[in-house]
């Protein structure tokens, strides 16, 4: 479906570009990693879970992997992780799926950022250069390896790389990074956190790289290569607004140029300019924990198909709720909803907008039925209405804006079962999981 | 010859595997440590220095090895996360004229239910070093680190006392 990139009109790469996210608490994930001597995540079933026990096959790259591990970016520290295939087409180019399958501009696995979406809407891949995040503001990386739609909706339908960074209302951290390499590798980029009194934190981060690009060995025209280089920012602010109840509000931008590499095998001198601001607010209550959160993410990117100029204006909001709560000793559930809206002009051939909105419910149950045996079962429900508006070009086919009326109806769900026969130090447990997206 | 060989280093190393559990033991230090983090984790929870009652029955003498282990792994104060633990040695008798305590960490061998009880009438919360002091009621939480971290909480004997622990932390341990 992909090959004929950007031919007339996007409407079907909207369609394969939709996700939802389901955001992760603030929870304190370095006390909980030092009490339990394991990270803890929040990627596999949106209930804070233990690595070891969570119902999916997942890796989790701790801060301290990546400062060991030597990467210079996010495609080479995902490269070690069994079970992901990355594709490098240029100094920062790259494309990851999960257990095969990869190729240019590679769909299906869902990539966040505390949450929030990165993943690109308007053709449905990760330009991993564009993240707004430095290494060294990392706390780990979380990898599901599988579906997880029923969590996340249906654009995980490959897996999951959830980036959760430090928080600053539990982590203090503070760096300075300037890197030099060879092939013009020149990179600078700073993190901190701060606290103004007891009810606020911050953490600020900028940062730019550039480099030269592979020297060119296979005759690619030389217009359609730039040398890779980019400038981001960051801002994610804490502030304490009763005892139980917190707001956090993130902003990010990035700017960046890069060759990539496009699905129909040919190299574009890619730019994007991504802009995000999200807020959220969670409270502990005696029904559980609810959170409020919303964002938008911002994107202009501009390809070059075919020798003609693409240009994308992408704009995504998602609103999303959830509760979630425990009842009696072994049962954990979370109920959550969620709308998205979705709007990205038609390109290279321009004039009209297309555009969808999303309506979903999910639901998610834990039963820990002993201390050995545990089973999760998640369901999800979405509901797509997809648009358009606008004209079109003389001559063209199917010129009727009504063709584009559809509706979409999709349920996920997810089931898993741990296992534990033994309280050995070693191993994983035995998981399984039946997803239908 | 060579398949031999390596049929036999395989089996030595399950061997291995499945003997590493057998040599793992109690750890007061590491139980410790566990049971301070989990502390922080209650609402209003102990914070800075705080004093753990040590109990012991001063007619087992393994109650009383295991107070003495304690109180030396706790020595001049251990730093737990966001606590520094101090201890204090408390007989099984005077839990119920016991003060200054941020919680009683119980001794396997002591009768947890009167201890239980007591504690639960002045609000304090007990930590069991026997599992079975946990299930029966009597204690709040009983912890473990090896081989893996282990943390059970009553929910009974936590609401007698008045202990609420924070959601996430709720989650990932186990509850009776």
């Amino acid at each position: 479906m992909k090959t004929t990139l950007f031919a007339g009109a996007s409407v079907g790469l909207i369609i394969l570009a939709s996700a939802t996210t389901a955001s992760a608490q603030s929870i304190d994930y370095g006390a909980m990693e030092q009490l339990f001597n394991e990270p803890v995540t929040t990627s596999a079933t949106g209930s804070p879970q233990r690595s070891t026990e969570a119902p999916v096959a997942m890796e989790i790259i701790s801060a301290a992997d990546i400062k060991r591990s030597g990467a210079t970016d996010l495609p080479t520290l995902l490269s070690r992780v069994s079970g992901l295939d990355v594709l490098n087409a240029g100094g920062a180019a790259a494309d990851i799926s999960v257990r095969g399958y990869d190729r240019s501009m590679s769909p299906r696995l869902l990539v966040l950022i505390n949450g929030r979406q990165v993943y690109l809407d308007h053709y449905g891949y990760t330009a991993w250069a564009t993240l707004p995040v430095q290494l060294e503001e990392i706390r780990q990386i979380e990898v599901v390896k599988g579906p997880n739609s029923a969590l996340f909706g249906f654009n995980a339908v490959g897996g999951v790389v959830n980036i959760i960074t430090f928080n600053p209302k539990y982590d203090n951290v503070g760096s300075v990074t300037v890197r030099a390499g060879m092939g013009g590798h020149e990179e600078i980029s700073a993190v901190k956190t701060f606290k103004l009194g007891d009810k606020f934190s911050a953490r600020l981060s900028a940062g730019a790289v550039q480099m030269d690009e592979w020297k060119n060995t296979v005759g690619v025209v030389s217009n359609l290569l730039t040398d890779p280089a980019r400038v981001s920012a960051n801002l994610d602010t804490l502030t304490q607004l009763t005892d139980k109840t917190e707001l956090r509000v993130e902003g990010s931008w990035s700017n960046v140029q890069i060759s990539e590499m496009l699905s129909n095998n040919t190299y574009s001198p890619t730019k994007y300019v991504t802009s995000s601001v999200k807020a959220a607010v969670a409270s502990e209550t005696k029904f559980g924990t609810l959170e409020l959160s919303a964002y938008r993410n911002m994107l202009a990117a501009k390809h070059m198909v075919a020798g003609q100029l693409a240009k994308f204006d992408n704009e995504i909001t998602v609103v999303s709720a959830q509760n979630l709560f425990k009842l009696g000793a072994q049962h954990t559930f979370r109920v959550g909803g969620e709308y998205r809206h979705n709007e990205v002009n038609t390109a290279p051939i321009g004039g009209a907008q297309i555009a969808y909105d999303v309506l979903a419910v999910s639901g998610m149950w834990t039963w820990a039925i002993s201390d050995k045996l545990s089973t999760t079962a998640a369901v999800r429900y979405d509901k797509l209405d997809l648009e358009r508006t606008g004209v079109f070009p003389v001559a063209f086919p199917m010129a009727n804006n009504a063709l584009w009326d559809r509706s979409i109806k999709e349920t996920s769900y997810n089931l898993g079962l741990v296992y534990r026969p033994s309280d050995l130090a070693f191993g994983r447990p035995w998981s399984t999981s039946a997803p239908c997206s | 010859m060579l398949k031999k060989t390596k049929s036999g280093a395989v089996a030595i190393c399950a061997l291995a595997l499945f003997a590493a559990p057998l040599a793992a033991h109690a750890d007061a230090a590491k139980d410790l440590q566990v049971a301070g983090r989990a502390l922080t984790f209650l609402e209003n929870g102990p914070t800075g220095k705080a004093t753990l009652g040590v109990v012991f029955d001063p007619s087992k003498p393994a109650s009383v090895a295991e107070k003495n282990a304690v109180m030396a792994a706790l020595g001049g104060g251990m730093s737990t996360g966001a606590l520094t633990l101090v201890g204090k040695a408390v007989e099984a008798g005077d839990v119920g004229g016991v003060s200054g305590v941020a919680a009683l960490y119980v001794t396997t061998g002591v009768n947890a239910g009167p201890v239980g009880a007591a504690a639960k009438g002045k609000k304090i919360i007990t930590i069991g070093s026997d599992m079975s002091c946990v299930t029966s009621g009597a204690c709040v939480m009983s912890v473990s680190a090896d081989p893996k971290v282990e943390i059970v909480v009553s929910r009974s004997a936590a609401a007698a006392v008045g202990a609420v622990f924070k959601a996430a932390f709720r989650m990932m341990i186990r509850e009776v």
